[in-house]
């Protein structure tokens, strides 16, 4: 389907954070209650519309054990935007928010916008991170937060949706070079033209022409 | 060989030894070798040794290439020496032996260099140490012998054999020296059009076919480096060299013509570096299945690209892709026939063959081997820590995988990966073969579907539907892929279900495969007690899977949420039986009564119907436990017959009912009336009453609008209206009501049925049996009115019969007088002792029906009545004296004075009769005289005929003539003309004529006629 942009994002966080139910919550609307461990990288896309525009999300949902972190930094850069997830039940994964968000910021381009997501707030009961950490933590970090639940599907779409929001208005207000694709945006196919008239021949990073004679 | 070897099933190994340079050779010592060399391999298992000459292959397969319990000579009988024995002992040719009678004999003697007696040494050998030779029969052993130059025999050999039963310990394995000068080793493997080819370093390629029939032939004088099969053409493509240190050479072969030496024909030579670029190394080859693109990489990091027909010399162009870097190009593979991956050490790029221009995808490289193109069109690349899938567009998603990487080979939709085996323990000295490890992913599903070590992988074929490994040791292992069914059952036990039904929904399994893999994924997560996981999988059988299985399981558990959320499913798939929906309500109910979640009431309350149930099933079941739920149910579903059963039946509220039905559409509300009006009057008397008239008259539901759109549009429509007739038997006994509403109903429509009136008047009649002194007089009023009424439609026999039964004696008077049952009218006053009224009726009936005046006589009636009576009876003349007697005098209280006047009248009348009689009697006597004269004059007396005039014209008689005995006579002609009948007097008859001609002339006439008419004519 044609789109006016392309957003690549990456979702980032400790195992079991819920990352790939995320994922699966936005692109097929289902939830996943067994764990499957992501093994390296996996890949979502969904279309979704911001004033009046289509923009197609990539999604890369990363593994979240250590193990593999080699493989997914590689993944850090070309993103555009990053959800960055914890567990509200497990407090470890809140502590480890701050080295992954080092390895974000060194890893990936400046203008990237990441938001904070404190996952599985369905689960009220066994909750261990209050709602006001994850918002000081933002605070503090100037990141966007939100609770979800990919069970319930509460705030997923928003969180998807807000990203993108704040990533489009970031090209808005000419933030983001979005003819370098390495910023993890990409101008669809009727658009190129137009955009491409600023940067003409971007060279080796430029979009492959539709096709040659 | 390989066919028959495999015919066989056996596993084997053929070792091929040759000796290098130009001296006599040792058959003996080259066998000693090849024992020895074998013994390398798989750690000296090989335990039965045939000793092969290169010239003899074997003709019947019965011929078993094993070792029995003695050494067995196997070439018995050889097309070229006419299938004879040359001699008994002989033990040359093709031989058996077990590695324990080799070593035993210490093996063959190195000491024969030259044709001849190394086979007769080693029969001395076995002889010595007491083994003896064993033969197939002649007709099995049978073998051919290949055509070859014969060498110059050991003229030695003699005196060498004459030693041997003293030497052989001392000349054999034990003194065996030799120096291994090459071992080849495979340097391509590709396979492709049902054939796979082995190429080696030392310039050899081995084309296998399917049944194992191996074509060797010599590609290159040095050595081959690369090579691919083309997958839907004989063609194979190879790179190699035939000189050292010169530009790498592409051959292109085309196996299914032969050349003249009866090799693959090669149709293309050329220069793999164009002949201005410095020569390098060629390291990567791609042929496009369209036979007009090839692809060759080289070391130095150029690609170069020939476009046209690679099948011929000379065609097509060759381009260098420009900016494809400078580190070793290890892997290439066209997508489409216009872009091409390249793969170099340093980085992953993408070539558009169109325009010539490259784009990196990944600063990451591979090692060569280690990418492949998986499904025709993502590039799969592995490398040490995992595996990157890419598209045209960029690096896609990877897959986990430690290990260094050794070759990337692609297999159905499986990944097969080899990877070193990094064995970190102590021991891992030199001694220890290098193992690799083989693991296939199933890149779909992500699933390891094999992994296993094997020793070093020289080359993962995957032809004719399977996999082939060849280890570097030569050994040739064969993987099966399982079937579905199977591999589905190896998932099964290791309870990996998801994978299971992820593998059989990609490989399109049949819908009920699926549904079974749900049941046992459902049946495990139950023994495992996770109920409500199993749930879910039992969700996805519906439609498949007896429901009673499910169901029943969590019966016996008692855990119902899961069963309530398998049961809303069922109903919202619409598969929900009556029992079901009872069963899920009960389950609500059970719930509610638990904890109080409200399910049933919300259950109720849902409008939207989300599940989809039989509503009547629903409130049955709702019925039982609440009517207050079942009720608001049966309204919200409209379920008329069932609201007011309920609010009948169990809630006793009849005016509820009511009011219930007066807002019901006609139709329903007539029905529910006719239904339940019973029980509703019987309880609400008044209200039902005036439901039913309303009912009978023009109903409306009442929370309509008086004028609806539909008159206001001017349409007019005929209200709809019951008949009383439905609603009287409801009524039963309680006539007042029923007066009520029929009256109501009589004034409204006079067009009433006769049941209408019946039963009014038949009320009335009751209400008036009942009703006291006082009141009866109205009621009589009332009754007589409808009874007198002409428009009032009753069925008057059975008011009659009514009438009599409560004795109300006007009805029964009317009606009487209605049906002109006088006499009945006679005999009630009679019998009620009014002979008065009698008398009356009779005088004014009696004129009709005379018989009246007799009943009343014998009734009998009081005296004073007599004179009248008596009187009546004398003038009509209705009973004879005698029995007017008869009858008074049954009956004592008459005195004579009662009957005098009667008796004398009567008398009086009797004599003046018989007076009358007299007299009549002398007048027919006189007349009787008169006749019997005339008689006797027309007997006796002759008649003459004596007219002379014809009576007819009145002219002259003349014969012929005709006479009567009347005295008239006729001409004939006349009589003709004039008579109708020719027996009678036209004359006579004109007068006697008429009176016959309306009735029959009396047959004793008649006969008269006609014996006179014989008389006369002659
Ligand atoms: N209750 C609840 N459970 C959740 C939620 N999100 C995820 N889970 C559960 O958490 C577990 C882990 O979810 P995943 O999405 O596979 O975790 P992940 O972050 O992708 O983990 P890795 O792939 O190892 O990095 C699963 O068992 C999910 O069912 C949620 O919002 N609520
Ligand atoms: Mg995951």
């Amino acid at each position: 389907m044609a789109y006016a942009y392309l957003f690549k994002y990456i979702i980032i966080g400790d195992t079991g954070v819920g990352k790939s139910c995320l994922l699966l919550q936005f692109t097929d609307k289902r939830f996943q209650p067994v764990h499957d461990l992501t093994i390296g990288v996996e890949f979502g896309a969904r279309m979704i519309t911001i004033d009046g525009k289509q923009i197609k999300l990539q999604i890369w949902d990363t593994a979240g054990q250590e193990a593999f972190r080699s493989i997914t930094r590689s993944y850090y850069r070309g993103a555009a935007g990053a959800l960055l997830v914890y567990d509200i039940t497990r407090r470890e994964t809140f502590n480890h928010l701050t080295t992954w968000l080092e390895d974000a910021r060194q890893h990936s381009n400046s203008n990237m916008v990441i938001m904070l997501i404190g996952n599985k707030s369905d689960l009220e009961s066994r909750r261990e991170v209050k709602k006001e950490e994850g918002e000081a933590f933002a605070r503090e970090h100037g990141l966007v937060f939100m609770e979800t639940s990919a069970k319930t599907a509460a705030n997923v779409e928003e969180a998807f949706i807000n990203t993108a929001k704040e990533i489009y208005e970031k090209i808005q207000e000419g933030v983001f070079d979005i003819n370098n694709e390495a910023n993890g945006i990409k101008i669809g196919p009727q658009h190129s033209t137009a955009g491409a008239g600023g940067a003409g021949g971007a060279g080796a990073g430029g979009a492959p022409p539709g096709g040659c004679c | 060989m390989h066919p028959f070897l495999m015919k066989q099933q056996m596993e084997y190994g053929i070792f091929i030894i040759e000796q290098e340079g130009n001296s006599d050779f040792n058959r003996a010592k080259l066998m000693n070798v090849g024992f020895a060399e074998s013994q390398k391999q798989k750690n000296g298992g090989w335990q039965c040794f045939i000793f092969h000459d290169i010239d003899l292959l074997p003709l019947d397969s019965r011929n078993l290439y094993s070792c029995p319990r003695q050494p067995r000579h196997m070439s018995a009988s050889i097309d070229k020496l006419n299938f004879k024995l040359p001699y008994e002992d002989i033990f040359g040719g093709v031989s058996a032996m077990t590695a324990e009678q080799f070593t035993k004999v210490n093996g063959f003697s190195n000491k024969y260099w030259g044709w001849g007696g190394e086979d007769d040494d080693m029969f001395y050998r076995l002889k010595k140490v007491n083994y003896h030779i064993a033969r197939y029969k002649m007709s099995i052993a049978r073998y051919a012998m290949l055509d070859h130059k014969k060498s110059a025999p050991n003229p030695k050999r003699y005196q060498l054999l004459s030693q041997t039963s003293k030497t052989f310990q001392k000349d054999g394995l034990s003194t065996l020296e030799y120096e291994l000068v090459q071992d080849t080793s495979v340097s391509v493997a590709t396979s492709g059009n049902n054939h796979v080819v082995l190429c080696d370093v030392t310039g050899w390629a081995h084309l296998v076919s399917r049944s194992w029939e191996i074509t060797s032939f010599k590609a290159y004088d040095l050595t081959v480096t690369l090579g691919q099969q083309l997958p839907h053409d004989p063609y194979l493509v190879t790179i190699g060299e035939d000189e050292a240190g010169v530009t790498p050479l592409i051959k292109v072969w085309d196996w299914s013509r032969v050349d003249r030496h009866g090799n693959p024909k090669c149709v293309r030579t050329s220069r793999a570096v164009p002949s201005h670029m410095y020569p390098t190394q060629a390291t990567a080859l791609a042929v496009h299945d369209n036979k007009n693109l090839l692809a060759v990489g080289f070391q130095d990091g150029s690609v170069t690209l020939y476009r046209g027909d690679i099948t011929r010399q000379r065609s097509g162009k060759m381009k260098t892709l420009p900016d494809t870097g400078s580190s070793p190009i290890t892997g290439l593979a066209f997508k489409g026939a216009d872009k091409l991956f390249v793969v170099s050490r340093a980085c992953v790029m993408v070539c558009w063959i169109g325009s010539e221009r490259c784009v990196v995808l990944d600063a990451m490289g591979a090692s060569p081997a280690c990418s492949v193109l998986a499904d025709g069109h993502r590039l799969t690349v592995a490398t040490t820590n995992a595996i990157y899938c890419y598209t045209t567009d960029g690096r896609g998603p990877c897959y986990a995988l430690e290990g260094e990487k050794l070759r990337l080979n692609w297999f159905r939709s499986y990944l097969v990966i080899t990877t070193n085996e990094t064995s970190n323990k102590a021991s891992s000295s030199a001694t220890t073969p290098k193992l690799n490890h083989l693991t296939i992913l199933d890149i779909q599903n992500k699933f390891i579907v094999f992994s296993k070590s094997f020793e070093e992988i020289d080359a993962v074929l995957t032809e004719w539907g399977s996999f082939y490994i060849l280890t570097k040791k030569k050994e040739m292992i064969f993987l099966d892929e399982k079937d579905l069914q199977s591999k589905l059952s190896m998932l099964f036990k290791k309870n990996l279900y998801d994978v299971a039904i992820r593998t059989a929904s990609s490989q399109h399994y049949d819908i009920e495969g699926l549904m079974e893999i749900y049941k046992q994924y459902g049946d495990h997560l139950y023994s495992k007690g996770d109920l409500k996981g199993a749930i879910d999988q039992y969700v996805k059988t519906i439609g498949w899977l007896e429901t009673s299985y499910v169901i029943r399981k969590y019966l016996e558990s008692r855990h119902l949420e899961p069963l309530v959320q398998y049961l809303e499913v069922l109903h919202k798939k619409g598969c929900a039986t009556e029992d079901h929906t009872t069963l899920l309500l009960t389950c609500y109910v059970k719930i509610d009564q638990h904890d109080q979640q409200g399910k049933l009431k919300e259950f109720i309350n849902s409008k939207d119907k989300a599940i989809d149930f039989d509503v009547d099933v629903a409130i049955k079941v709702v019925r039982q436990v609440s009517v207050d739920d079942a009720l608001s149910l049966a309204g919200n579903h409209k379920r008329h017959d069932w609201y007011l059963k309920m609010v009948i039946e169990d809630k006793k509220e009849f005016k509820q009912a009511l009011s219930y039905i007066a807002n019901l559409e006609y139709e329903d509300a007539d029905m529910f009336m006719k239904k339940y009006g019973h029980k509703l009057i019987q309880n609400e008397p008044e209200e039902s009453t005036k439901l039913l008239k309303l009912l009978c008259t023009d109903y409306k539901p009442r929370d309509r609008l008086l004028v609806d759109e539909n008159s206001l549009s001017g349409g007019f429509t005929e209200p709809d209206r019951s008949y009383p007739d439905d609603f009287i038997h409801m009524f039963l006994s309680n006539s007042e009501r029923l007066i009520d509403f029929l009256e109501h109903m009589i004034s409204v429509d006079s067009k009433c049925t006769i049941l209408v009136y019946n039963a009014l008047i038949e009320h009335y009649i009751h209400v008036w049996a009942k009703s006291p002194e006082s009141d009866k007089k109205t009621y009589e009023q009332k009754i007589l009115t409808i009874l007198k009424d002409p428009d009032a439609n009753f069925d008057r026999d059975q008011i009659l019969i009514i009438c009599q039964m409560l004795g109300f004696q006007a009805g029964i008077l009317h009606l009487y007088e209605d049906i002109k049952l006088w006499r009945a009218q006679v005999a009630l006053h009679l019998r009620s002792g009014d002979a008065e009224r009698a008398l009356s009726v009779c005088r004014k009936r009696g004129a009709a029906c005379p018989r009246l005046w007799l009943d009343v006589l014998w009734a009998p009636p009081p005296p004073s009545c007599l004179p009248e009576l008596l009187h009546v009876a004398a003038t009509e003349k209705l009973l004879s004296p005698i029995q007017v007697i008869d009858c008074l005098a049954s009956t004592s209280n008459y005195t004579l004075g009662d009957v005098r006047k009667y008796l004398m009248d009567v008398l009086k009348s009797e004599d003046d009769v018989i007076t009358r009689e007299r007299d009549l009697a002398a007048k027919y006597k006189s007349e009787i005289e008169k006749m019997k004269a005339q008689i006797k004059v027309i007997q006796y007396e002759p008649v003459t005929f004596q007219s002379s005039r014809c009576a007819a014209c009145n002219k002259l008689l003349e014969l012929p003539s005709v006479h009567f005995l009347c005295q008239h006579s006729y001409h004939q002609d006349c009589f003709q003309m004039y008579s109708e009948s020719e027996h009678e007097c036209p004359s006579c008859v004109t007068s006697a004529g008429r009176n016959r001609a309306s009735m029959p002339p009396p047959p004793a006439a008649e006969q008269l006629h006609s014996r006179l008419h014989a008389d006369l004519d002659p």
